[in-house]
């Protein structure tokens, strides 16, 4: 994905329509990349679309998804992915990716992005969905692991088994979501370490960054608050060994102005620096 | 859990998820989770089933902001309640849920005293709708100049043109939205109002027009000619001069909302 020789820091944000007014004057900004909701474009030819092709002329853009439903049992809605691929070739990301889960069925769409059990059936599925879209889009993409309020107790395999072996049968990376680990550690009490150091570093194509909430009986994925040090402390974990991961900050409630966001994305090069040496993240160029 | 199939489960989870404690399945789902942190097992099922609730009301209230300001909090919530339990959503994209919402108003009439908030909401959807349509190139003004009197002419309007009428003044009251107010809404909503939406340079305006423009602008869209449509119009409103037909012409000029024009030649 990049050209350097060497890695530098590649920091990015969420791009949210909150920020249209700031990033329409097209200010000079520390972030390196933006992260865009693909469905809030796709289906659009409007403002939204504009502006993602405005932030385009100046940035690499990576498009995330909420609605593709890799786990669903009912097959992939070929109208989502026409529609998504058109906007791939118009937008040409460094990365599409969503999440490993399922959102609802089709006559009940439930708008979520909803556990699973990890079972061979579960597995067969996804892998046969992976295929599809890949084959569609005619790229690699990358699945996120999500934040769950509930699990399985007997399936055969972890969820960081379910979700390497995914990667490795399918061909897709994973976008690792440090603090939907850190949450799950906390809901569904394992070690958060043991989960990070059995993904294989090869495998990890992104990083998310977020804030959750402390709902008093579980932590709850919120987007809505500063990175927790928890969190900082497991990405720190693995930032040291996989230096050219692409990081990003998800800040989707509750969003602060721009130059708020922008110090979010400074902490995280301060650790990608404490591990890697400094470096002028604003005057090296990234060829993506 | 290997007892059941992820079909299975998800339509277990589905059902718990939109049903809640009354749904047949929710037993069943008890059964084969663990809920997390401190949860207790409905604890865990009603986080998801609270959030199908939230995101589709959110979404509900994201599109349709002046039917929400004109009933006010209490009354638009019991309304998108109900509508949520009655309309499942079936598409993948948020935003384009509530598209049966206008009919929804219609149908279940809450408000006698407003009776007004089946075309508001459609005019919202409307609005949303051409939020979301790309720009049209326009006919060049010297396409224009080049029409003659003698041949029949008929336009084809732009894709981010609509054309929206009501027996209630639903675009004073959506201008208002937002602004603080007790009780009924403080504008006079009891009289037509015919609209024409359009985007220009990518900015969406809003022009109100009268009655018999409005009829012979609907007849252009559909294809008419410019000669049956104004024949219709004048026909239906004898008020409408020559002074009135020029002037309408000008706007639909101005406006850029024709993307062709079909010139045929008179024999």
């Amino acid at each position: 994905m990049t050209n350097s020789p060497s890695p530098h820091p590649m920091i990015g944000v969420g791009l949210r329509p909150t920020h249209y007014p700031y990033l329409h004057e097209r200010p000079k900004t520390s972030v390196r990349w933006f992260e865009a909701l693909s469905e809030n474009y796709m289906d659009s030819e409007g403002r939204p679309l504009e502006m993602l092709e405005s932030i385009r002329q100046d940035y690499p853009v990576a498009l995330h998804g909420v609605s593709l439903s890799i786990v669903s049992s009912e097959g992939l809605r070929p109208e989502y992915l026409q529609r998504l691929k058109r906007l791939v070739d118009r937008i040409q990301p460094f990365i599409v990716s969503d999440h490993l889960c399922w959102t609802g069925l089709q006559d009940a769409n439930l708008h979520d992005l909803l556990p699973f059990p990890f079972t061979d059936d579960a597995r067969q599925t996804i892998l046969n969905n992976i295929d599809t879209v890949q084959n569609s889009l005619g790229r690699q993409i990358l699945l996120e692991n999500v934040s769950t309020y509930l699990s399985f107790p007997e399936c055969p395999y972890t969820e960081w088994e379910f979700l390497t072996l995914i990667a490795q049968e399918s061909g897709c990376q994973i976008l690792l979501d440090v603090n939907n680990l850190y949450v799950n550690s906390q809901n569904h009490h394992f070690d958060p370490l043991t989960y990070l150091d059995a993904v294989p570093t090869e495998l990890i194509g992104q990083v998310h960054l977020a804030g959750y909430s402390d709902m008093g009986s579980y932590l709850f994925d919120t987007h809505s608050k500063p990175v927790y040090p928890e969190v900082w402390q497991l990405f720190s974990h693995v930032i040291a060994r996989a230096p050219e991961v692409p990081v990003l900050i998800e800040w989707d409630d509750d969003i602060p102005e721009f130059p708020r966001l922008e110090e979010e994305a400074k902490k995280a090069t301060h650790i990608w620096e404490s591990h890697h040496g400094s470096t002028d993240a604003q005057r090296l160029s990234t060829t993506v | 859990m290997d007892r059941l199939t992820l079909k299975d489960y998800q339509q277990l989870f589905s059902q718990a998820a939109l049903e809640g404690d009354q749904s047949e399945s929710y037993p069943r789902l008890l059964e084969t989770l663990t809920p997390g942190g401190t949860l207790t097992g409905p604890d865990a099922i009603g986080v998801y089933a609270n959030g199908v609730t939230i995101r589709l009301t959110e979404a509900l209230g994201e599109t349709f902001e002046a039917v929400w300001w004109v009933c006010g909090d209490e009354d638009f919530f019991a309304l998108t309640k109900h509508f949520i339990q009655a309309q499942p959503s079936t598409t993948y994209n948020l935003s384009k849920y509530g598209k049966e919402f206008p009919e929804f108003l219609d149908e279940v009439s809450p408000f006698p005293d407003l009776p007004f908030l089946g075309d508001l909401a459609r005019y919202e959807w409307l609005f949303k709708e051409l939020f979301h349509t790309g720009q049209h190139e326009s006919v060049s003004p010297d396409s224009i100049q080049s029409l003659t009197e003698d041949a029949t002419i008929r336009f084809r309007f732009g894709h981010a043109v609509r054309l929206f009428a009501s027996r209630y003044a639903i675009y004073d009251l959506w201008k208002l939205r937002g602004t603080a107010h007790e009780g009924k809404p403080p504008v006079e909503w009891d009289h037509p109002q015919f609209l024409l939406l359009y985007k220009k340079n990518r900015q969406i305006y809003i022009n109100e027009v009268g009655e018999a423009e409005f009829s012979v602008l609907n007849a252009l869209g559909e294809g008419q000619s410019i000669e049956t449509a104004l024949h219709s119009a004048t026909e239906a409103h004898p008020i409408f001069s020559q002074e009135h037909i020029s002037q309408l012409f000008q706007m639909v000029f101005h406006t850029g909302i024709i993307q062709h024009i079909e010139i045929t030649p008179s024999s």
